[in-house]
């Protein structure tokens, strides 16, 4: 047992000598200059903020075009308007009494644009 | 072993490559040391140290001066010895590795140094059935020559996890050099 521990004892604290010592330190060092070139480019914090900011309100944008565009339906051409109702509905906040005069208003303008139509037609033979 | 002088850590710190470069002349024998003596193998020690000062130079910055500086760059090889034993499989002891540590058990004279080539065959033999932590506190403590608080601050574990280890790690080791036939005077 002592033949191991007097072995032990020898190595203890023995350092192996490096070789090729100075190839290995030229070696770290040009491996320390090439970590350092290949490092990504440090991006200023306030820039990285603006970039974040101006994405995040570019997706905002972006959402609120969709939503805009898919609440609004075009009117078709064929869809008859009820001038009536229409008349009737513009003011929301008119009594019941307004809201009728303005229906009979809507209807002599549509009466007029009648009578001028079929004045304008009866002149031309077709 | 050399301790490195504070004010050579400040030039590190302020970018100095050739403060560095003194720091890894001075240091780079210490680092091969524990990682040949843990890996058994040249070239993968070589690498350590290579990977540890490249480590040592991305991190100086943010080195605590209160520490020691050589324990902190023991502590960064000694992971990376313990990350290259998990990948790496452990190639046993051959012929020749047995006939060289015959040879240097042999040998009486204590001014003897060993070569690389020499540690490689009489790690293999000794220490290639320890587990990694198992190595790894062996090396500090019987190879390195190292204090056992400063193997509490290089490895993390306690007093008690260290005297575990060793004693485990030096029982193993008597075991195989006795079935070997190195246990008779």
């Amino acid at each position: 047992m002592e033949r191991i521990d007097d072995m032990l004892e020898r190595l203890k604290g023995q350092m192996p000598e490096v070789p090729g010592a100075d190839a290995l330190t030229d070696s770290i060092m040009a491996a320390i200059e090439e970590t350092e070139e290949r490092k990504p480019v440090t991006v200023p914090m306030w820039l990285s903020v603006l970039r974040t900011v101006s994405s995040v309100a570019a997706v905002i944008l972006l959402m609120l075009f969709v939503r805009l565009k898919n609440d609004y339906t075009e009117p078709s051409e064929n869809t008859p308007i009820n001038y009536l109702e229409v008349a009737g509905n513009e003011c929301e906040e008119c009594s019941p009494a307004e809201r009728y005069n303005l229906r009979i208003e809507k209807m002599r303008l549509m009466n007029r644009r009648r009578i001028l139509k079929e004045k304008y037609y009866a002149n031309y033979d077709f | 072993m050399q301790q490195v002088d504070v004010d050579i850590i400040r030039k590190c710190k302020a970018g100095d490559k050739a403060a560095f470069r003194w720091v890894v002349q001075n240091c780079q024998g210490m680092v091969y040391s524990l990682s040949l003596k843990m890996l058994a193998d040249v070239e993968e020690a070589k690498d350590v140290v290579q990977d540890t000062f490249i480590k040592v130079w991305q991190n100086i910055g943010s080195y605590d001066d209160r520490y020691g500086f050589n324990t902190w760059v023991y502590t960064i090889a000694s992971r990376l010895c313990l990350d290259r034993l998990r990948k790496v499989r452990a190639i046993g002891p051959s012929n020749e590795d047995e006939r060289i540590f015959e040879t240097v058990a042999d040998d009486s004279d204590p001014e003897r140094q060993l070569e690389s080539s020499e540690w490689v065959s009489v790690v293999k033999v000794m220490a290639n059935e320890l587990s990694g932590k198992q190595k790894l506190v062996f090396t500090l403590s019987q190879l390195e020559g190292l204090e056992t608080d400063q193997i509490i601050e290089i490895t993390g574990l306690d007093a008690d996890q260290i005297k575990s280890n060793l004693y485990a790690a030096k029982k193993n080791i008597r075991e195989r050099l006795i079935k070997m036939g190195y246990g008779k005077d």
